[in-house]
């Protein structure tokens, strides 16, 4: 049992996952970007209108 | 007959027992049907590398002469320089529909949180005695992704890189028998009957084209290290949405990924030799592999019913654990559930968002153990 880097595991677990909601929150704020985007200027899916 | 003698004799037990190995994975792959795409070449290959002077790896002889086998000749060709599980994500994000994402983009959030049995594995795999970079390597297996697993352990050169694919692919084929005890030991009945409506939205042509060229953009720009395996993920995808490369986007989803799946499984099996496979370790990996899955499934779970806390429109727990990237298996298995509770409650829609989440949240994940650890 290494407990010593079992403990210098859990900075780096604390990291990680933040990291994941970090770009995970990025990607939800492009997506609601992209479908607003789209929306506004693209309402006839993906055509732009005449 | 005197050669015929001496490659009987050189049979070692641990070589009989990995045959026994072997002969179980075609069992499975063929029998229960568990990922027979690789679980048979796997199988038939753990039997192929581990006859006496097995001609398909590379033999040293006493004499100083070394033959050079084909398998080894592929794994320096396809693994080592990580083409194979790359190649293969274009496949796979040409296979991928990322409409019910699109349309209800906080499923995201499910396929972060089922994530953690990774690094929950980590330090796990730490504490027994593995250095960080083979726990991290380990670790990944609870990625719940084939190619994600391989790119990171052989990324670490990790001498466990065998047991590790064996570990990810077997866990992957046993989804619908891990995750239903997890998602029971976490969520009540009432949870699980909670319905969820689903409206479907149109996703834009537009919304679908550039999805996969910002993913691979933010990726990148967070964790460099990953944007080869986001970026070939997305270019398949990419392919399949743009409307115009249609037969591109169904060889990739045929030719292509049948075509690596194929080369990935047989020559994944030369680093199954007994030498290095039949140790305490490989056990100790396997027992991690579980770990990782019962993580990923309490992760997404455990992050549902937190959301629920705070949302006026609560969620069914168990979409949660479809966070995980076993794609489509984890969803079909909340979506059996949540049928098998009440069979008016239909959540494969949304178990798809987090799902197809999952598969873009583990490759973030394979990417950031890349750069916290790399």
């Amino acid at each position: 049992m290494n407990v010593s880097l079992f403990l210098e595991t859990l900075p780096i677990m604390l990291k990680g996952m933040l990291g994941i909601f970090v770009v995970t929150g990025v990607l939800i704020l492009l997506i609601v970007g992209l479908n607003f985007i789209s929306a506004r200027f693209f309402p006839d899916n993906g055509k732009k209108p005449q | 007959m005197e050669i015929l003698y001496e490659n009987l004799l050189a049979i070692q037990w641990q070589q009989v027992v990995m045959w026994v190995i072997g002969g179980v994975l075609i069992y499975l792959a063929i029998k229960k049907d568990m990922e027979p795409s690789l679980l048979l070449p796997i199988g038939f290959g753990a039997i192929l590398v581990n006859l006496p002077f097995s001609g398909a790896v590379t033999q040293a002889f006493e004499n100083g002469i070394q033959e050079i086998g084909i398998l080894n000749v592929l794994f320096d060709a396809g693994i080592a320089n990580e083409m194979f599980p790359l190649l293969l994500f274009i496949g796979i994000g040409a296979m991928i529909d990322f409409g019910p994402l699109l349309s209800n983009p906080k499923l995201l959030l499910f396929g972060a949180a089922a994530q953690f049995g990774i690094f929950a594995t980590l330090s796990i795999a730490a504490l027994f005695g593995f250095d960080l970079k083979d726990a991290a390597s380990v670790a990944i297996i609870g990625a719940a992704d084939g190619p994600t697993s391989i790119f990171v352990a052989n990324y670490f050169n990790s001498k466990y890189l065998g047991a590790i694919i064996v570990a990810a692919y077997s866990y992957m084929a046993l989804v619908p028998i891990v995750q239903p005890p997890v998602i029971r030991l976490f969520t009540t009945k009432k949870e699980r009957l909670i319905r969820m409506p689903y409206h479907q939205k149109n996703v834009s042509k537009f919304t679908r084209i550039v999805f996969p060229i910002a993913v691979t953009v933010v990726a990148g720009l967070v964790a460099p290290r990953s944007v080869a395996l986001v970026g070939f993920l997305m270019f398949g995808n990419l392919i399949r949405e743009c409307g115009v490369l249609d037969s591109l986007s169904e060889t990739a989803q045929k030719v292509l990924a049948n075509l690596i799946t194929l080369f990935l499984g047989i020559t994944v099996a030369c680093k199954m030799q007994a030498s290095a496979f039949l140790n305490p370790q490989t056990l100790l990996i396997l027992a991690l592999g579980l770990v990782a899955f019962i993580f990923d499934t309490a992760g997404g779970v455990i992050f549902a019913k937190i959301l629920n806390l705070f949302t006026k429109n609560k969620i069914n727990p168990m979409i949660g654990a479809a966070g995980i990237s076993a794609f489509p298996m984890s969803a079909r298995v909340v979506h059996k559930m949540g049928l098998a509770e009440d069979k008016q409650n239909f959540l494969l829609m949304h178990a798809a968002g987090a799902n197809v989440s999952g598969q873009i949240a583990s490759v973030i994940a394979g990417g950031l153990i890349l750069s916290l650890l790399g």
